[in-house]
């Protein structure tokens, strides 16, 4: 565990505090004290819906608590909110506590964290999207020299971070664009040597359809 | 950056005692050297973490600073499952927050699952002039419950290195309290690899490192 994001409740404190929010739950008083208990084992768990549900707790109490615990509950909220990628509700969570409390540093520091994550994450999702723009071009049939050009572009962009991850997708996508590259070569050779044959059995001029590169999106 | 295979073990230590006597104004000096006049209450837990490297030894510590306000008195005790070092700190500005040592003393035997659990209480906020609490006062009260004692101020910086060396020395020549395991299995909150983690003062079968340090306890007669 490397920081208060990745932190998890223990099972047993998650049913102990269930337990007394669920009895005052039947008896239909709920003191502000369990249910934020209740909601701050919530936010750590393992499981997105029951973050999603100790969320929803923290969001009530907020409304109805001091001012005092308000802080408490935005805290937890934007770790709730984090914790289930929902980083910018997280990020604004931590603003407006900043707003009130602008030299906290714990909320500072939970505020690094988040952007670290993000970081993190939005690296490995444009990785994934490189990967599918290089697929996609390489299934339209684009010529060699060009997907190498977007390729090494992309590669390039890539290794500044140099995540093994990040590298280890790439050049797997690579090993495939090759393959599906080779592939739709010797299919068109195929259909062009057919296309010659009809050609010259019927004395009908017949060409094979060029790829139209004009077509395609300026801007991948 | 040490890499992780240098690092002997990770090592839980827990900042406990009331609110506003300075728990989190130490572990900011310690961890950034750094002082903040106007440091606002810790909401619930914060976590950091540190290198360091004491008598040739590198540790990592994983330190666990409470909130010491009251509404989180029900929850916090989940997070003393396994902590290795307790750093109990009080105000010497303000005496009742040493009579409420006590309290927290009883809390952390209660709720530590480790009985050997090194504890060092800090008299902080030594550079205000109006003290309440005297040294011999706080000496007393460690050596009555057999733990460490220093005083310090995060304002100037004094006493906080050597607070975290002493404990972590201690915890180091403490046999059975820490092994390298630690650092294989989850480390830092118990919580997350309870069980794996329980076991752990049994006999280790592989661990030859340790084979090889323990004297033979066996003698071979000489005739």
């Amino acid at each position: 565990m490397e920081d208060v994001l990745e932190e998890v409740v223990s099972s047993d404190d998650l049913k102990k505090f269930e337990r007394i929010y669920n009895e005052q739950l039947r008896s239909s008083v709920i003191t502000q004290k369990a249910q934020f208990e209740y909601a701050w084992c919530l936010v750590r768990s393992k499981y997105s819906a029951d973050i999603r549900k100790g969320i929803m707790l923290l969001e009530d109490l907020y409304c109805n608590h001091s001012d005092s615990e308000k802080r408490d509950c935005l805290y937890y909220l934007a770790i709730g909110n984090a914790r289930i990628k929902e980083y910018t509700k997280a990020l604004n969570y931590v603003r407006s506590f900043l707003q009130v409390e602008p030299g906290n540093q714990q909320v500072q520091h939970l505020e690094t964290l988040i952007k670290k994550k993000m970081e993190k994450e939005g690296l490995y999702g444009m990785a994934i999207a490189g990967g599918v723009i290089i697929g996609i071009a390489s299934i339209l049939g684009l010529s060699f020299a060009m997907d190498y050009q977007m390729l090494s572009l992309c590669v390039k962009s890539i290794c500044e971070y140099s995540y093994e991850e990040v590298l280890e997708k790439t050049v797997a996508n690579i090993v495939k664009i090759i393959r599906k590259e080779k592939e739709f070569e010797a299919k068109t050779n195929e259909h062009q040597s057919q296309l010659n044959k009809i050609s010259k059995m019927s004395g009908i001029h017949v060409s094979y359809p060029q790829f139209n590169y004009q077509l395609l999106p300026k801007n991948l | 950056m040490v890499l992780d295979q240098d690092v002997l073990t990770v090592l839980k230590l827990l900042m406990i005692g009331e609110s506003n006597v300075g728990k989190s104004s130490i572990l900011l000096r310690f961890t950034e050297d750094e002082f903040h006049e106007n440091m606002q209450s810790t909401v619930g837990m914060d976590y950091r973490t540190k290198q360091v490297t004491i008598d040739g030894n590198t540790v990592k510590l994983a330190i666990w600073d409470t909130a010491g306000q009251e509404r989180f008195r029900t929850l916090t005790p989940s997070y003393y499952r396994d902590g290795q070092g307790a750093i109990l700190v009080y105000d010497v500005t303000d005496r009742v927050t040493f009579m409420k040592l006590e309290t927290w003393l009883n809390e952390l035997n209660t709720y530590c699952n480790k009985t050997d659990i090194i504890k060092m209480v800090v008299g902080n906020k030594i550079d205000l002039p109006n003290r309440e609490v005297s040294t011999e006062e706080g000496l007393q009260f460690a050596r009555r419950h057999q733990t460490l004692y220093i005083e310090s101020s995060a304002k100037t910086a004094d006493g906080i290195k050597c607070c975290f060396e002493e404990l972590v020395q201690k915890i180091i020549q403490t046999p059975g309290l820490w092994d390298r395991h630690t650092l294989i299995n989850s480390y830092g909150n118990g919580n997350m690899g309870g069980v794996r983690h329980r076991g752990q003062r049994g006999i280790q079968l592989a661990d030859d490192t340790q084979l090889h340090n323990r004297p033979s306890n066996c003698y071979c007669s000489l005739i």
